[in-house]
C-alpha cells in the first residue's frame, strides 16, 4: 500500500508545509490516514517527565476525546508506554505493542478505546528524545482489521520526512528564537543601536533608536532611511553610513565613525 | 522510472539542503544520478545587477563557476531565452537555444565546450523581473548520454525545490539578522550572555572578554558557573529561577547577583528573563545575562572626544584625566601648567561639550563609551 509516485510527493510536501503551518496538519492527517484506510488519525506529543500527553493535531477524534486524552487517559494509554522502549523512526502495529487480550483487559481500552471505537492502531515514532515522545497515530475502528504490514509500509516511507520537518522547524525556531532573544537584550540598552542595509535602508532597530527616531529631534526617518536637520550632518552621516555598508560587504576599508547631531531646537 | 523509493529519497536530500549548504550538492548528485545526466547546478541571476551566481553546482569542474560568476554568466545565451519561460515549466536547453545557432556563440566557444557543459533542460523556480533562480541540468557534448526522465522528474520536485529554496532564503536572511545583532551586541562595554534551553547560546565580545581570565565567572559544560561554590550555587539558582519566570509567562522579575574575582573587584551579575516569545518555539529556559565589570575603563577615547567636540590635544587630555576622577589640582600637576591655565581648559571643555560641571561631563563621557566600546 506504498503511495503513488503521483500521490507521495504531494504527501510528502504536505508534512513540510504542515511543519511551517500548524494549520495544515489536519489535511495531510486525513490525507494519510485514508491512504492507509485509517478512520481517524493524531499526531501526539507525550513529555514523560512533565507528565503531560498532548493531542497537537487529529483528523476525526471527538474534541472532547482528545481533552480527556490529554487530562488522563495520555497517562495510561499503553500504546504510548510500551512505544517509548522503541527508538526514533520506529514503525509498529498496536498488536506488537500490546495484544488484544492483553489490551482488552486494561482500563485505557475499556474506558477509553472501546468509548471512542477505536480497535486498532499503527504508529510513527517521529521524535524520542529523553522523556519526550512523539507518534504520528493512524487509528482504525472495531469494525476493521488491525494493520496489515503493507499500511505500515506507508509510514516507513513518510516517518523520515516528518523527522526531518520537525527538525527543519525546530532549527528555524531555534534561529528566531535567539535572533528575539539578542533584539530583548538589545531593547534592553539605553544606547540607540540601528542595523541598515547596504543601501543605507534600515533594516531593524533597538526600543531607543526607535524612541529617538519618533522624537524627530536632529534625527529622523525619511523613506526608510537617516536623515538629520541640517544637511550638512546628513551628507557627513550618510557618507559614513556608505562608507561602513562598503566595508560590510567587503569592498571597502572604512571603519565607520562618529559625529556630533545637532538637535533640531538647536539648528 | 523513477521508484516510489528513490523519489522518496531524493526529497529527503533536497529537505536537508535550506540549513546545510553542503547538504545541496549532496542533492544535485542524486538528481543527476536519477536522471542519468552528468551534472546540475542551482544559478541566480539580477538581471538589473549583472550578479549572475553558481549557487551550487554537481558534476563539473569548479572552476566554472567561478568564471560563470564573474563574466560569461552575462553573456549566457541560455539565460536570455530562458528569462522568458514561465516558473515551474521545464525548459530542454536544445529547444532553448538549438546546437546550430549555440555553436557560433562566444559563451559556447570560450565557456560550454572548454567545460563540457551542455544545458539539457532547466526549471525556473523565481521568475520575475529582475530575479531569476533556476535549477539546470546538464549533460555532455561530447557523450550522446541523454537524460532520462528529467521532465517527469522535474515536475514533481518542481513545488519541492521552490519550497526548500525559500527555506533556505529564510535561513539565510534569519541568520544574516542573528549575526548583525551579534555585532550589535559586540559594540556594548557590558558583558552579554544569552541563556537558552540547553544553557549559553550565545556570548557577546566583552562578555567572552570577562570568561576568558578565568576568574570568577567561568563556563562549565556550556552553563555559567562562579569560581566560589556558594555564588555558583546562587547564580544558577537565579538562572533556573529566571527561566521558570520565562516559562510561567511572568514578565520582567529580573535577579542581580555578586561574582567575586581573585584580582578584582566582584563582576555585578544582572539575570533577566525573556518573555513573550512564539509559542512554536515552545521550550522552558529563555533568560539573558548581564555583567558589569567595576573595573573596567567605559570611557570614550581620547582622540574621538577630541574629534567630536574639538578639543585641542591639551583639552583632550585634562578632559580624561576629569573622567578618571583627578581633582583640579592634581591634573595642573600632572600636566604641568598653572591653575589659571587649567581653569581657562576646563572654561573651553565646559563650553565646546555644552556641560557645566566636572560630574556633566564625566556623564558624557561615559554615554559616549558604547559608542566605542567594540573599537577598543
Amino acid at each position: 500500500m506504498v503511495p503513488s509516485k503521483q500521490v507521495l510527493p504531494d504527501l510528502i510536501g504536505r508534512i513540510y508545509d504542515a511543519a511551517a503551518d500548524p494549520s495544515l496538519w489536519e489535511p495531510f492527517l486525513e490525507q494519510v490516514s485514508k491512504i492507509s484506510r485509517g478512520t481517524s488519525a493524531a499526531l501526539v506529543m507525550h513529555h514523560l517527565g512533565h507528565k503531560m500527553h498532548t493531542i497537537s493535531a487529529s483528523w476525526n477524534i471527538d474534541p472532547k476525546a482528545s481533552l480527556l486524552y490529554q487530562q488522563y487517559y495520555g497517562s495510561i494509554d499503553v500504546w504510548a508506554m510500551r512505544a517509548h522502549g522503541k527508538p526514533a523512526g520506529c514503525v509498529c502495529s498496536s498488536e506488537s505493542l500490546c495484544s488484544p487480550q492483553e489490551l482488552r483487559g486494561t482500563e485505557f481500552f475499556n474506558d477509553f478505546l472501546a468509548w471512542n471505537n477505536v480497535a486498532h492502531g499503527t504508529f510513527g515514532l517521529v521524535e524520542k528524545n529523553g522523556s519526550h515522545l512523539a507518534s504520528l497515530s493512524i487509528y482504525r475502528d472495531s469494525s476493521s482489521k488491525e494493520f496489515e504490514v503493507a499500511a505500515l509500509d506507508t509510514l516507513n516511507f513518510l516517518i523520515p520526512h516528518m523527522q526531518r520537518a520537525f527538525k527543519l522547524h525546530f532549527q528555524f525556531s531555534e534561529l528566531k528564537a535567539r535572533a528575539e532573544r539578542t533584539e530583548t537584550a538589545l531593547d534592553m540598552l539605553s544606547t540607540g543601536v540601528i542595523f541598515l542595509g547596504d543601501k543605507g535602508e534600515i533594516v531593524l532597530m533597538n526600543r531607543s533608536a526607535d524612541e529617538l527616531l519618533r522624537r524627530k529631534d536632529g534625527l529622523r526617518l525619511e523613506h526608510g532611511k537617516l536623515i538629520t536637520s541640517l544637511c550638512s550632518e546628513s551628507a557627513v552621516l550618510q557618507s559614513m553610513i556608505a562608507a561602513a555598508a562598503q566595508t560590510g560587504s567587503g569592498k571597502g576599508l572604512s571603519a565607520g565613525g562618529t559625529m556630533l547631531i545637532t538637535g533640531a531646537g538647536t539648528e | 522510472m523513477i521508484s516510489a523509493k528513490a523519489l522518496s529519497n531524493l526529497l529527503y536530500t533536497l529537505y536537508s539542503a535550506p540549513p546545510r549548504p553542503a547538504a545541496w550538492n549532496d542533492f544535485l548528485r542524486d538528481l543527476c544520478t536519477q536522471a542519468n545526466l552528468s551534472g546540475a547546478a542551482i544559478l541566480e541571476h539580477d538581471v538589473e545587477r549583472e550578479h549572475h551566481n553558481v549557487q551550487y553546482s554537481y558534476g563539473s569542474d569548479s572552476e566554472w563557476a567561478g568564471l560563470y560568476k564573474e563574466y560569461y554568466g552575462q553573456i549566457d545565451e541560455y539565460k536570455e531565452r530562458f528569462l522568458r519561460t514561465q516558473e515551474g515549466v521545464f525548459a530542454l536547453g536544445d529547444e532553448l537555444c538549438p546546437p546550430s545557432k549555440m555553436k557560433v556563440t562566444e559563451f559556447y566557444n570560450d565557456f560550454l565546450q572548454k567545460y563540457d557543459i551542455r544545458l539539457y533542460g532547466a526549471i525556473a523556480t523565481v521568475n520575475r523581473p529582475n530575479h531569476l533562480e533556476h535549477i539546470s541540468l546538464y549533460s555532455s557534448w561530447k557523450n550522446k548520454r541523454r537524460g532520462a526522465h528529467a521532465r517527469e522528474l522535474g515536475a514533481l520536485l518542481f513545488p519541492h525545490l521552490k519550497n526548500a529554496l525559500d527555506l533556505r532564503r529564510k535561513f539565510v536572511d534569519i541568520a544574516a539578522v542573528n549575526s548583525s545583532l551579534m555585532a550589535g551586541l559586540d559594540l556594548l562595554p557590558q558583558g552579554i550572555i544569552l541563556i537558552g534551553q540547553a544553557g549559553i547560546i550565545a556570548v557577546n565580545r566583552a562578555a567572552e572578554q570577562i570568561l576568558r581570565v578565568h576568574d570568577g565567572l567561568l563556563i562549565v559544560g556550556n552553563h555559567l558557573a562562579a569560581d566560589i561554590p556558594s555564588e555558583s550555587h546562587r547564580l544558577q539558582n537565579l538562572i533556573a529561577k529566571v527561566n521558570q519566570t520565562a516559562w510561567l509567562d511572568l514578565s520582567s522579575l529580573s535577579e542581580v547577583t555578586l561574582v567575586s574575582r581573585r584580582s578584582a573587584a566582584p563582576l555585578q551579575v544582572l539575570v533577566v528573563p525573556v518573555v513573550d516569545f512564539p509559542a512554536d518555539a515552545g521550550r522552558p529556559g529563555r533568560a539573558i545575562v548581564l555583567i558589569n565589570d567595576p573595573q573596567k575603563q567605559v570611557r570614550a577615547p581620547a582622540n574621538v572626544f577630541r574629534t567630536l567636540f574639538g578639543l585641542t590635544p591639551a583639552e583632550s587630555r585634562v578632559a580624561m584625566l576629569l573622567a578618571d576622577g583627578y581633582a583640579p589640582g592634581e591634573i595642573a600637576e600632572t600636566v604641568g601648567v598653572s591653575r589659571n591655565t587649567l581653569k581657562s581648559q576646563l572654561a573651553s571643555i565646559y563650553r565646546k561639550t555644552e556641560t557645566r560641571r566636572q560630574s556633566q561631563l564625566v556623564r558624557l563621557l561615559l554615554r559616549m563609551a558604547v559608542l566605542t566600546a567594540g573599537r577598543s
